[in-house]
């Protein structure tokens, strides 16, 4: 028995398989190309269309800065119109307490007491009242009044500093208030 | 180098391929990833330009509406009045004029000091001179009942332009002694109940400058800030006379110089 030994043919099987597999790399390489090229293309296309768009944005924001200038007059003393309403609610804020310990003390007594002093400054933030009573029944109404819860809750501790005697038998109790610091600035 | 020359031309559709394959690379590199970065770098461009249009169209028809608001108009008008832009001095004198004439309270030893303040504390706070505000001082006495005072307290910190009192001290009538007499007891007595009162206190007025640009958001006021509106509204403006036309009064010439018709009379 003898083995039939063909280079040529071996060499030639070999050389169509090689052709195949370079045959089937160009394909797979063309069709690559051919991929990237659409890919490319249609980014070409969204890039346009992107850049249109950008040109219609800005021609349209510059439309309406212009709206916005011919309206900025109006926008400056609408602003100034609010910077004043800050401002004023800052300085009512300042005398709220004062204002309100005023009309308070004013009337929160019965008859036969009333104020009949009043000093306020603001560097001290306290106010000082004195309340004339007819008799020291009055009088002992008006200090129950100054201890009671409402006061306190308002003012806090109200304190009483002096009481003197008058000839027709009425007192004169002077008190101090003190005004919430923190509210000025 | 023979190998690879031989390869090439023995391979023709493998070198094709490779230099297709290059030729993908280079449109890759060159082409594709420039185009998508621009494509990404447009795409934000976009987004910020449409925010920026959305914003100045929100901004334009807010602005719209406060123009047309009616309220807003009348609002502007009693703020400036509550917070004029000059130093409010005439104001502020026949402000004082108005309220001791409704209080009924005779108002003395007027002090003004328009150059400047009197103490420290009457300043205005570092805070409010920076926001533009500033203050006129003044200080004064009035003579009254006890409740007329106190009327004329109450109605002074409702004038226009924005006036508060920074001190007073309520000082007793004159009258103390006693009498057995009936009618100069009454008279002792309502002696008794008139106070003279030492005021100082401040008028507010403002410079408030106010920038805008595009892309500032317009400002809204919070409830406390609207509530200063309605307190505004009780706000009593001075009413100040506008002078019209000039007056010569009728005096005569106290120099015994001719008249200026006269002198142009006699050259022509």
């Amino acid at each position: 028995m003898f083995l039939t030994v063909n280079f040529a043919r071996t060499t030639s099987q070999r050389r169509r398989q090689q052709e195949k597999l370079d045959l089937k790399f160009f394909k797979l390489v063309l069709l690559g190309l051919g991929a990237t090229f659409l890919v490319f293309v249609s980014l070409f296309v969204a890039k346009t269309l992107l850049a249109k768009k950008l040109v219609v944005l800005k021609t349209k924001e510059a439309k309406l800065t212009q709206q916005w200038e011919n309206l900025k007059l109006q926008e400056m003393a609408y602003a100034v119109y609010i910077q004043k309403v800050k401002i004023l609610a800052q300085l009512f804020n300042f005398r709220q307490e004062k204002q309100q310990a005023l009309k308070k003390f004013r009337s929160f007594f019965d008859q036969g007491a009333k104020v009949v002093g009043l000093k306020y400054s603001v560097d001290t933030q306290e106010i000082m009242f004195q309340i004339r009573s007819e008799s020291i029944f009055v009088l002992q109404k008006v200090i129950e009044k100054l201890d009671s819860s409402e006061i306190k809750q308002d003012f806090g501790t109200v304190s009483k500093d002096r009481i003197s005697r008058s000839e027709d038998g009425g007192y004169v109790l002077g008190v101090r208030v003190k005004l919430d610091n923190s509210k000025k600035e | 180098m023979a190998d690879v020359a031989f390869v090439l031309n023995k391979r023709k559709q493998f070198s094709l391929g490779l230099l297709l394959l290059f030729i993908i690379v280079l449109i890759i590199w060159l082409l594709i990833f420039p185009t998508a970065n621009s494509i990404l770098e447009s795409k934000e461009t976009l987004t910020k330009q449409e925010k920026s249009i959305a914003s100045i169209e929100n901004k334009l028809q807010a602005l719209q509406k406060i123009i047309v608001n009616g309220q807003y108009l009348e609002n502007k008008e009693q703020v400036n009045l509550a917070l004029i832009d000059h130093k409010p001095l005439l104001e502020l004198l026949a402000g004082l004029d108005q309220v001791a004439r409704a209080s009924e309270v005779t108002l003395a030893n007027l002090e003004l000091n328009p150059g400047g303040l009197s103490t420290d504390s009457a300043a205005v706070s570092k805070n409010m001179q920076k926001e533009g505000v500033d203050s006129l001082a003044v200080a004064f006495k009035i003579d009254g009942s006890f409740e007329q005072v106190t009327h004329f307290m109450e109605l002074l910190e409702k004038i226009a332009p924005f006036t508060t009192i920074e001190s007073f001290s309520v000082s007793e009538g004159k009258g103390k002694e006693t009498t057995k007499d009936a009618t100069a007891a009454a008279q002792a007595s309502e002696s008794q109940d008139k106070v003279s009162v030492s005021l100082s206190c401040q008028t507010y007025f403002t410079n408030v400058t106010a920038k805008t640009a595009l892309s500032t958001v317009i400002p809204v006021l919070s409830d406390q800030e609207l509530s200063v509106l309605a307190k505004i509204k009780e706000f009593q403006a001075t009413n100040l006379p506008e002078q019209k036309e000039i007056t010569g009064g009728g005096l005569e010439d106290l120099f015994g110089l001719p008249k200026i018709d006269e002198i142009y009379s006699n050259k022509n």
